[in-house]
């Protein structure tokens, strides 16, 4: 072999070499902001990180969507508006990404979708409870998260099935708490107008909640609802255990913002957990697609914990995006949200169809499956707490185990 | 250029230079610097100029260290979001009326504290800007409490706010340089350097204090009112002491009775913040950091330094 045919030989092999790496198309680019560090809430922001990348990493292993990897971008917002603004901006305009998923955190949401709306970007709303993210009535805004009234409605419901006379609502000052407690209050005068119903607002910055609970000893409430978030709610839940205002005999604690999903709930929480009642989006007896399954088996297998609800959901966000872009054969922002508002969703937890009606049902997947469950021994399993009422069943109060 | 000279008033008129030559850099800037999100964190760090600037007239001119800018700018804000959300005021009568609402919380508050010296102002103004933060968090009926207001908007185009927002910057940076000249000016250095002096002197302390307190309180609520109508949401995040720390280490950083190391200071680490993001409140820590080095090594700031080389060379 002269150096001539050697020479040529190797630019042919170079030309080969290179030829799949400047054929390969981009990753397609999702943008999540979500907050990494305080002030806002780091184990959300961990566990939407978490279900957005194990469906990611199990999408690309599968070859991507429309022939192209798929890739999030993270921007940590800090759970301050201002920074998820900038956040969402920058993933817009610079990062350029199609779509938006993540949002855990309604100030942040709130601020976010404005850009998302001035950009026409699609955004998927994965953890902003409040009905006012929908209330805006944005076409690019799409809601897989649950919100304030299936939450306060659901619990109206429960409440007014037990046939209790007085409950007291400890809510967190932050609209999730007070929009909760409110409207669990106008809820149960339709549904129950004879239950005495107040709410006492609490600021969740508070160590000491001592004040609250004394006067419930004297003259106790059958049950107390928790419209409260971590760490405030762990604080709360043990003092009244140790004051003997609840759980007891004579009052229930009922919590409406999923505390046993987190992460952190045992280390907290020991006697004042147990009897706890929870509205909760998330429990192994629920109905599960195959891929929420794989979801689970993943997360079990990368962190050692069993999966929660908000890392379903935050992979359920991704989904929607990458079903969308399948749907629609086109990461084009336009052509991803018709697709999106229009096509039959499979959702990780059921089929979901976007509402039109205005309000708080705007593109809002309405019919998010819930159930309530109570938790009688400590560090108990979800799988194997007392299933109070399974999906789309009714409330069965006798199966409720009071404390002795 | 004329450099420095040995007078005040041809310090003060050389700063003003050096910061008029910064807002034409800015005004140039979009020529340059492209996009929306570029041209959005450059506007956010004029919006912290305007702070810095404010906090500087108070705490670099007249020595006394107030710790709620911040929370005058969430004042403001909120004035502006509640006229529209409530009255639906224009917001041509909404951001002067924060301006005034500004001033007047000020002029209330500055009648219980300014009589008050050292650490005192300090910790008065401290504990006043995270009760009005409380306060606007928890009435959740009146101001919808953290979930923040909606606010209209100026206008849709970004280039249009950049230059709102440069606009306002200018006048500002003209009327604390009017104040400064003026016998204002001088009565503000003179309570600083020797309270006990100017008293003596027949100048009425509380008075100046009291006059400087409003005005840059009043500044502040400009700030937070325009920045209210750009991001289209005020909330009370925007009052978090970690936003008046941040106005502190751009005018530690930038210079203390400055104007231009107001400006460059704000643009320099906020800049910087947006840089950091990615390490979150790592972010935090450097600017403390900065903030300490600063103050132990470099108390003029960025302009003390560029002062200093400049006399080098000179002598």
């Amino acid at each position: 072999m002269d150096i001539r045919t050697l020479r040529t030989l190797i630019a042919i092999g170079t030309a080969l070499a290179t030829f799949p790496a400047l054929a390969a198309d981009p990753p397609i680019l999702i943008g999540a902001s979500i907050t990494q560090s305080p002030p806002g809430s780091v184990v959300q922001g961990t566990q939407v990180k978490d279900g957005m990348e194990i469906l990611k990493d199990m999408v690309n292993a599968k070859g991507g969507i429309l022939g192209r990897q798929v890739k999030v971008l993270y921007e940590d917002n800090q759970g301050i508006p201002e920074k998820g603004r900038a956040a969402t901006e920058k993933l817009i305009t610079n990062d350029k990404v199609v779509a938006l998923a993540g949002g855990h955190q309604s100030s942040v949401c709130l601020a976010e979708i404005e850009v998302a709306h001035r950009y026409k970007v699609p955004y998927v709303n994965t953890n902003c409870w409040s009905d006012d993210v929908r209330k805006r009535g944005y076409p690019e805004v799409f809601n897989t998260s649950p919100y304030n009234t299936l939450v306060s409605s659901s619990m109206a419901t429960t409440l007014a099935a037990m046939g209790v006379k007085k409950v007291v609502a400890f809510a967190e000052n932050t609209d999730y708490g007070i929009g909760q407690a409110k409207l669990t209050g106008e809820l149960l005068k339709q549904k129950a107008p004879n239950i005495d119903y107040k709410y006492e607002t609490l600021d969740r910055s508070s160590k000491d909640f001592t004040a609250v609970m004394l006067p419930l000893r004297a003259n106790p409430p059958d049950v107390i609802v928790m419209s409260m978030l971590p760490p405030a709610a762990y604080i709360v839940m043990n003092q009244a255990y140790e004051q003997g205002v609840a759980p007891s005999a004579k009052t229930l604690l009922y919590d409406g913002g999923g505390l046993v999903d987190y992460p952190d709930f045992w280390q907290n929480v020991k006697e004042g957990g147990k009897h706890l009642l929870s509205f909760a989006l998330y429990h192994p007896a629920m109905p599960q697609t195959q891929l929420a399954k794989d979801i689970a088996a993943e997360y079990k297998k990368r962190t050692g914990a069993d999966i929660n609800r908000l890392v379903l959901q935050a992979a359920d966000s991704l989904h929607l995006v990458l079903e969308g872009i399948k749907s629609a054969k086109s990461t084009e922002p336009d052509k991803l949200a018709q697709a999106m508002r229009t096509m039959k969703f499979d959702s990780l937890r059921g089929v979901s169809n976007f509402s039109t009606k205005e309000g708080f049902g705007y593109q809002q997947w309405l019919d998010i499956p819930y159930v309530n469950y109570e938790v009688t021994e400590i560090k108990q399993p979800v799988g194997q707490t007392v299933m109070l009422q399974a999906p789309g069943q009714k409330f069965d109060t006798s199966k409720i185990v009071r404390p002795k | 250029m004329i450099g420095p000279g040995p007078l005040w008033r041809d310090r003060l008129a050389f700063d003003m230079r050096i910061a008029v030559l910064v807002c034409v850099v800015l005004a140039v800037l979009p020529l340059v610097v492209q996009g929306p999100y570029a041209q959005g964190i450059i506007l956010v760090s004029v919006y912290f100029a305007i702070l810095s600037l404010a906090w500087n007239a108070l705490a670099g001119y007249t020595g006394q260290f107030s710790l709620a800018p911040a929370a005058f700018a969430m004042l403001g804000g909120y004035t502006t979001a509640l006229l529209d959300f409530y009255l639906k005021v224009p917001l041509f009568i909404g951001i002067p009326a924060a301006i005034i609402s500004t001033a007047l919380f000020g002029l209330v508050l500055g009648k219980l504290v300014l009589r008050l010296s050292g650490p005192y102002l300090s910790l008065t103004t401290l504990a006043f800007a995270e009760i009005a933060r409380v306060v606007v968090g928890n009435s959740h009926e009146f101001t919808r409490g953290d979930q923040g207001m909606h606010v209209a908007t100026l206008t849709d185009s970004r280039l249009g706010y950049y230059y709102i927002f440069l606009a306002a910057l200018v006048v500002v940076l003209v009327l604390l340089y009017a104040m400064l000249r003026s016998k204002l000016g001088r009565f503000m250095t003179a309570v600083r350097d020797d309270p006990v002096g100017a008293e003596s002197r027949g100048i009425n302390v509380v008075r100046v204090k009291m006059i400087v307190f409003c005005i840059s309180c009043a500044l502040c609520g400009l700030a937070g009112s325009l920045y209210g109508t750009f991001s289209q949401l005020v909330s009370p995040e925007l009052g978090l002491l970690q936003q008046t720390g941040l106005v502190l280490s751009m005018v530690v950083i930038g210079g203390m009775a400055s104007l231009t190391g107001s400006i460059v200071g704000a643009l320099l680490v906020y800049l910087g913040s947006e840089w950091l993001r990615s390490f979150g409140n790592w972010q935090v820590i450097v600017f403390a950091l900065l903030v300490i080095l600063f103050a132990r090594y470099v108390p003029g700031g960025l302009w003390g330094l560029m002062l200093d080389r400049l006399k080098g060379k000179r002598a």
